[in-house]
This record gives C-alpha cells, structure tokens and sequence, in this order.
C-alpha cells in the first residue's frame, strides 16, 4: 500500500517544472500587468496634479491680470474723474465769468434806458410845467376877464331880467 | 465483504501507469502521471486565463484571475514577511497544485497527493526551500548559528526539526488525503448515488482546500522564521532596557 520509490525524484521534477511554467504564465503576465496599471495610474495622478498646478498657475496669473487690469480702470477713472472736474470747473468759471458780464451789460443798458427814461421824463413835466405855468397864466386872464363880464353884468342889470 | 474490502485495498494501491523499459524498467506511479494531468490542466488554464490581457478595460475572466493571483500573493507575502516575499510565486505554486491535486478525486481520478511519494517530495522540497532561505538570509555562519538560538540547549531539537518538519508536513497531507480517499470510497461503495455528493463537498472540497492551505501555510511560516534577522540576544535587551531606565 504504502509505495516510496523514484518516483520522489520525479515529482520533483515534475513540480519544478510546474513552478517553472506557472510563473512564466500566470504570475509573470498578471504582475506584469498589475505593475503596468499602477504604473498607468500613478502616471495619470502625476498628469492630474501637473494639471492642476498647471489651472492653478493660469488662475493666479488670469486673477494677476484682473486685478491689474481692475487697477489701471481705477485709475483711468481718477484720472478722468479729475479731468472731467477741471473742466466742470473751467466751463462754469467761464460761464459766471460771461454771465457776470452779460449781467453787467444788461444793468448798463438798463440803466441807460432808465436814464433816457428819466431825461425823457424830466422834459416832459418841465414841458408840462410849462404848459401848466402858460395856462395858469391865460387862468389868470380869464379871471380878469370873467371879473370884467361880472362887472359889466352888475352894471347892466336890464339885460338880466 | 470480503470483496468490498479487497476492492478498497485495490483502490488504495498506488498502481503503475507505465514502465519505462530502461535500467531493469522505471516504474512511473499512477500519481505522476496524474500530475502531469494537473500541470496539463494549471497551465493550460493560466495560459488561457491570462491570455489577451490588457492594462485598461480589462475583462471578467482577466478581472478574476487578477483578484486571484493577488489573493495568492498577499496569502503568502503575510505568511512569508518582508524578507522572504521572492519566495512568494513558488508557494503560490504549490498552493494552487495541491489545491487542485486534492480536488481532482471529483473528475474520478485518484489523488496524487494520496501516494506518499508525491507528499516526500512536496516535504522534501520545502525543508530544502527553507534551509536555503535560512542560508540565503543570514549566511553559512549565521544560518548555524540560528540552531542555538535562543538559547544553546535547543539545539539538538532544532536540529531535529530538519527532519521533524517535512516529515509532519509529508505525514499530515498524505493522512488527510488518504483518509478523505478511504471514507469517500466506502461511502460510494454503501451508497453510489446523491449521498457521496454531499460528503465529497467535505472530504474532497473543504478538507482538501484546507490541506493545501495548511501545508502552504506551513512552509511559509518557516521560510519566515529562517529568512527573519536574528533578534537582539537577552543581555543586549537587558542593557537596552537599563539605558532607557536610566535615560528616562
């Protein structure tokens, strides 16, 4: 029953061989395979991270020029800001200084007309004093003359009644 | 009876597949020949499992020999430690060999591992598998030294152990497999039909899954203890400990 012969040897051989074609065949390829993946894989996280610093570096440098570009607006803005204010100021400096002289002029010339006005006046009531003073004058007569009519009416008393 | 039993002792006979007509005739065992089997049916199988692999999208069939080979290797890389993993594919490969060998009972055929011959060369090649690594790890020097460690009075026992542990390896597969043969032949002698079903999923199965397991296990955990660096003997500890004291 119990059988121990050469056939020790050939199963040594035998297993030998089998550990011989079972790691070219099976574990071989599969670690190969394996490694190849990890390989893949760590390629592909090294690519990710390179990206990623890659998106990052543009983000700083997009935000670098954001800010710049936000910056120089600002101060373009100022810039215009102030030029604008200056103008403002010159335009109305220039327009009270012309208001100011159309004023001027327009009291001038009303004044001018106020003195015409006044003069024009003036002639007339010296005109009018004058007239006055001739009619007081002719009133005068006129009294003497009705005082004349009186007396004669007064002397006359037939021609009344 | 009397026939049933002479039929057992039949079937236990490890029979002569051939005789090579040289040297007075090679008698080739029954169990070589089904280990080529074995071989035929491993290497064919891993030729076709990891055939047309790829690195991306890889198939269902590519997928489970991947999760297999990986169980294998991180089986055998725990048992085996840092510093004996290069000898992880040959355990593998005894793994994977008896494993199948123990199981081949299921296509009818008689297990290899039933013949003692096939279990001494198994043992054999381990005890020299792990005294190689021994010497391989520490050295000529260092792989004697390690027979007196840890202290100088084991050493015949650990001497003996050179023998002591293929023979307990050899003994242990060979006693399972042919128990398992012997019980599995008398139930389908008793009982031919549905009845060895159930029985077979434990003796061929089970039990010979867990042999292949124990076996391999084995071997790693010696390969392990022979390829480990030497510990710090007790009076260096003892000063270590004394230092910290004193530091502390």
């Amino acid at each position: 029953m119990l059988r121990i012969d050469i056939n020790i040897l050939f199963m040594m051989i035998n297993l030998l061989i089998l550990y011989v074609l079972i790691r070219k065949f099976l574990f071989k390829p599969v670690h190969n395979i394996l490694a190849k993946r990890d390989e893949e894989i760590k390629a592909k996280y090294a690519d990710a991270d390179r990206t990623k610093q890659d998106a990052q570096a543009l983000k700083d440098q997009y935000e670098n020029s954001v800010k710049e570009l936000e910056a120089s607006r600002e101060e373009k803005i100022a810039a215009a800001r102030k030029d604008a204010d200056a103008e403002y100021d010159r335009i109305v400096a220039d327009a009270n200084g012309k208001s100011d002289a159309i004023v001027d002029e327009a009291r001038k010339k009303a004044q001018a007309a106020a003195d015409q006005e006044k003069h024009k006046a003036e002639e007339e009531i010296s005109g009018m004093v004058k007239d006055a003073a001739a009619k007081i004058a002719e009133a005068q007569s006129d009294e003497k003359l009705y005082d004349d009519f009186l007396k004669q009416v007064s002397a006359d008393p037939k021609q009344e009644g | 009876m009397k026939s049933m039993a002479s039929e057992l002792v039949e079937r236990l006979n490890v029979d002569t597949a051939f005789t090579i007509p040289i040297f007075g005739g090679i008698k080739i065992a029954e169990s070589v020949v089904i280990t080529w089997v074995v071989m035929a049916i491993l290497v064919l199988l891993a030729i076709w499992l990891t055939h047309g692999m790829t690195v991306r999208n890889p198939s269902k069939k590519q997928l489970a020999v991947e999760s297999f080979v990986t169980w294998v290797d991180n089986f055998t890389a725990q048992i085996l430690g840092p510093y004996g993993k290069q000898y992880s594919e040959y355990l593998g490969t005894i793994l994977i060999y008896i494993g199948l060998a123990n199981i081949i009972g299921l296509l009818g055929m008689k297990p290899p591992t039933k013949d003692l011959n096939v279990t001494i060369a198994l043992a054999v090649m381990s005890i020299v598998l792990i005294e190689a690594a021994g010497i391989r790890a520490k050295g000529v020097k260092g792989w004697a030294h390690s027979f007196a460690e840890p202290i100088a009075i084991v050493t015949p026992i650990n001497i003996l152990e050179i023998f002591i542990r293929p023979l307990s390896l050899c003994m242990r597969l060979f006693g399972n497999v042919l128990g398992s043969f012997v019980i599995m032949e008398l139930i389908e002698m008793l009982i031919p039909v549905g009845v060895p079903l159930i029985f077979s999923l434990y003796f061929d199965i089970f039990d010979g899954f867990i042999q292949a397991y124990v076996f391999v296990f084995l071997t790693g955990l010696f390969i392990q203890e022979a390829v480990e660096p030497a510990e710090p003997s007790e009076k260096k500890e003892k000063k270590k400990k004394k230092q910290k004291a004193i530091a502390g």
